[in-house]
């Protein structure tokens, strides 16, 4: 009875699973003809801007296009997305289209592991017009005539005021041109010192400055102290940085006391708790922040129409001394394929490259996200987008960080992350420590970077001429 | 009709029926745990950045790995929060769990699953987050009580002010101890169950011969329940050397200020994932697992004496 009984499950079973294989898919033509499509993996960050252009413009318009390309959107929040590629690339797991810059080490280090496709051959056979582009921000991605990405935003670092602060203290704004010298940190500390109320009551109080320049080495150059050697941006390595030159010591001393000398910045808490609360400047409690270009786009949200908003305008880095020819750290970032693709699989990825980088996708994006583009024609329309400034001074503001500025070391430099996280573990303490001296922390900061630098060069076989 | 076996098929059925029911979790372990164990086994000897095939370099990670100083750093920070949450967490655990222990009480069994519910989320990110909000040294709740009962301007004016919590070197890891005891729940349950089995005649003789509360504690209650806290120091101090999310999220990854919250998992998972070194972070998790075994093989010996086990054999459990 019981053997009966298990025979007849068995067979029931058996049944049941070749009567679901014979079916017929679900949807019939339409899933059909998903199954004849080639499927790409484009690798994206979270982004409360970005995602919504992606998903609702982006895709819908290519694949429109190209009805034989299905995208595949992968979105992973931007720390942890060098994570998620790296355990693709381990496993074998298809990755098309992605941008190097995002978490990790950046495009420097990508390069040097062959990480991408040389672009320049099909640049070549399709006769693609560079020229379009900002031509010194397409070159950020060239390395020994070989075109690894194409930039779809690129911005330099500012600093971002508080319009309505300085107008209920009756104070001037800061200049818009790059070239005005008497745009010097002192002034810029004069202002902060005017517009701070309540520094030590963190819960009322009214900062006049939050510098958060990034990475913690560009501070430098604002004081004319660019710590590191000339080709090092070039090669991707560098046998040393130079952190205890009199300007690099003035630099790091001056920005500490903004918080604990001068009071007109926040200290380290003081900063992570406004940020919880959404963000420094935009809490409305902040006058002046010196940060990298994503202001631009992350404040866009902030105007006086919203609740708590207000009206903000955005200036050159101030001289930390006279005449310092590098002030602004530029973010270039671009859309790269992965290497060792072929065949159809590398004209897919190609065609979608060249659409992501096509004038109508990266206007799409521009007014989507309010990131400024790489492509000249776009950029006259860019300068209209911010209702609180003149075109005309955006223009100014913004074009000056280039001809003022150098490509990131996060972008450019080989092993960024070690590097990184070594000056920034020694530097931690010497920003919550009132009484810190940066002239007898640097060298000790500069001897571990100096040997961070070493072992990064020598796992990657770079020797030094 | 019921066919009776002989003993010996008897036994040979039941130990296939054995193998067939475990099966699925020796399929899981040899696939899922025990080829990334040897792999990685395999790999520690090699540099490895995913890009390029794996190149043997024999024990030359071992011999970097001996001197990176941030690794000592790193095993520095893991031990020192190892030696102050294992107990502390022991002591804590096994209170809140005679508390609850108590008969008589009304709502018992509401307070015991109140006071287990945290540890559903201990370790996650959601209690770091909450944590870093809480120890904020200028926002923060804690730090805002501290100066109305001890502040200058306090209840009791001591003139006392909160630490810097996450922001200084020194308060780091107590900082992160604190945050651990969050999750005391998991390990109270286990002494609740414990204290539990302790046989009230024990108790009964005791109070007969005169002992006090704290006397039924140390010559009752300790030595019965000995093999639990055993138990709960070595998978706490196992635990404690893995510790990661807390110190990931709080530090931003970096493991600062200065490397006061780089744990020892934190840089194997840098080293790994952010730097491509999968050679170099496969040699630092073999030398984990060595620390591991050696602490809990001391641990083991030393507790020979120390621990009671009701009826001979029972050792062999552990």
């Amino acid at each position: 009875m019981k053997r009966r009984l298990l025979t007849w499950m068995g067979l029931l079973a058996v049944l049941s699973l070749v009567l679901a294989a014979c079916a017929a898919p679900a949807g019939g033509d339409a899933a059909a003809e998903e199954s004849m499509q080639r499927e790409l993996v484009w690798m994206a960050r979270t982004n409360v801007v970005e995602n919504p252009w992606e998903q609702d413009v982006a895709i819908p318009a290519f694949e429109a296009a190209n009805p034989d390309i299905k995208i595949n959107l992968l979105i992973v929040d931007q720390a942890d997305i060098a994570v998620k590629r790296e355990a693709m690339i381990a496993a074998g797991e298809p990755l098309h289209v992605w941008s190097p810059n995002w978490g990790g080490n950046g495009f420097a280090s990508d390069r040097v592991r062959g990480l991408l496709h040389d672009l320049s051959p099909l640049i070549e056979r399709d006769g693609l017009d560079t020229s379009v582009f900002i031509s010194e921000v397409l070159a950020i991605y060239e390395n020994e005539g070989r075109q690894y990405g194409f930039p779809f935003l690129t911005t330099g670092s500012y600093m971002f005021y508080n319009m309505d602060l300085f107008d209920a203290a009756g104070v001037e704004y800061p200049p818009v041109s790059w070239d005005d010298e008497t745009w010097t940190w002192d002034r810029a500390l004069a202002i902060a010192q005017e517009l701070t109320v309540n520094p030590d009551d963190p819960m009322n109080a009214t900062y006049g400055w939050v510098e958060g320049i990034w990475p913690a080495e560009a501070i430098t150059w604002l004081f004319d102290a660019f710590p590191w050697p000339d080709d090092a941006f070039d090669t991707g390595f560098a046998q040393s940085i130079d952190f205890t030159s009199e300007g690099a010591v003035n630099a790091f001393q001056s920005r500490h006391d903004l918080t604990y000398k001068h009071k007109v910045a926040p200290d380290a808490a003081a900063i992570e708790g406004l940020s919880a609360l959404g963000g420094d400047f935009q809490s409305g409690k902040v006058a002046m922040k010196t940060t990298g270009g994503w202001g631009w786009w992350v404040y866009s949200t902030v105007t006086p129409e919203v609740e708590g908003g207000f009206c903000w305008g955005v200036a050159p880095l101030p001289f930390g001394a006279p005449g310092a020819p590098t002030r602004a750290v530029i973010f270039t970032d671009p859309w790269v394929i992965t290497a060792g693709m072929e065949g159809q699989e590398l004209e897919d990825s190609w065609t979608f490259l060249k659409y992501l980088i096509s004038e109508d996708a990266a206007r799409a994006y521009m007014q989507a996200t309010n990131t400024p583009p790489t492509q000249h024609k776009l950029l006259e329309e860019w300068y209209q987008q911010f209702g609180c400034m003149d075109p005309a001074d955006v223009k100014d503001v913004y074009q000056g960080a280039f001809t003022n500025g150098l490509e990131s070391s996060n972008h450019l430099m080989v092993g960024f992350d070690e590097i990184n996280s070594t000056w920034d573990n020694l530097l931690g303490v010497f920003w919550s420590d009132p009484e810190g001296d940066a002239a007898s922390l640097l060298p000790d900061v500069e001897a571990s970077v100096n040997e961070v630098l070493l072992r990064i060069a020598e796992e990657q076989d770079h020797s030094f001429e | 009709m019921l066919s009776i076996l002989p003993r010996q098929k008897m036994a040979r059925n039941e130990a296939l029926w054995f193998w067939l029911f475990i099966s699925p979790w020796i399929v899981g372990l040899i696939l899922f745990r025990g080829g990334p164990i040897l792999a990685s086994l395999a790999l520690s000897f090699t540099e490895y950045n995913v890009a390029d095939p794996p190149k043997l370099v024999g024990f030359e990670n071992y011999a970097r790995l001996l001197q990176d100083d941030v690794f000592y750093k790193s095993l520095r920070v893991s031990g020192l929060y190892t030696l102050m949450a294992v107990p502390l967490g022991i002591v804590v655990s096994l209170l809140m769990a005679m508390l609850l222990n108590q008969k008589g009480v009304p709502f018992l069994g509401v307070f015991r699953t109140l006071y287990y519910i945290p540890a559903l989320v201990a370790g996650s990110v959601a209690v770091a987050l909450l944590f870093q909000w809480l120890l904020n040294p200028s926002f923060g709740i804690i730090n805002f009580l501290i100066s109305r009962f001890v502040g200058e301007e306090g209840l009791v004016p001591l003139g006392l002010s909160g630490p810097r919590w996450f922001f200084d070197p020194n308060w780091v890891v107590p900082s992160f101890v604190l945050m651990s005891l969050w999750g005391f729940g998991g390990s109270m349950l286990i002494y609740l169950a414990g204290l539990q089995g302790v046989p009230t005649a024990l108790y009964e003789a005791a109070r007969i011969d005169g002992a006090g509360a704290f006397r039924r504690f140390r010559n009752v209650t300790l030595p019965m329940i000995s093999p639990v806290i055993l138990f709960t120091f070595i998978t706490g101090m196992i635990g404690s050397f893995q510790i990661f999310t807390p110190a990931y999220i709080v530090s931003g990854g970096g493991g600062g200020p200065a490397y006061a919250s780089m744990f020892y998992v934190l840089y194997l998972y840098l080293n790994a994932f952010r730097r491509y070194r999968f050679g170099f972070a496969s040699t630092q998790a073999w030398f984990l697992f060595i620390i591991i075994l050696v602490l809990t093989i001391i641990a083991l010996r030393a507790s020979r004496s120390a621990v009671y086990y009701e009826s001979p054999g029972d050792d062999k459990m552990i």
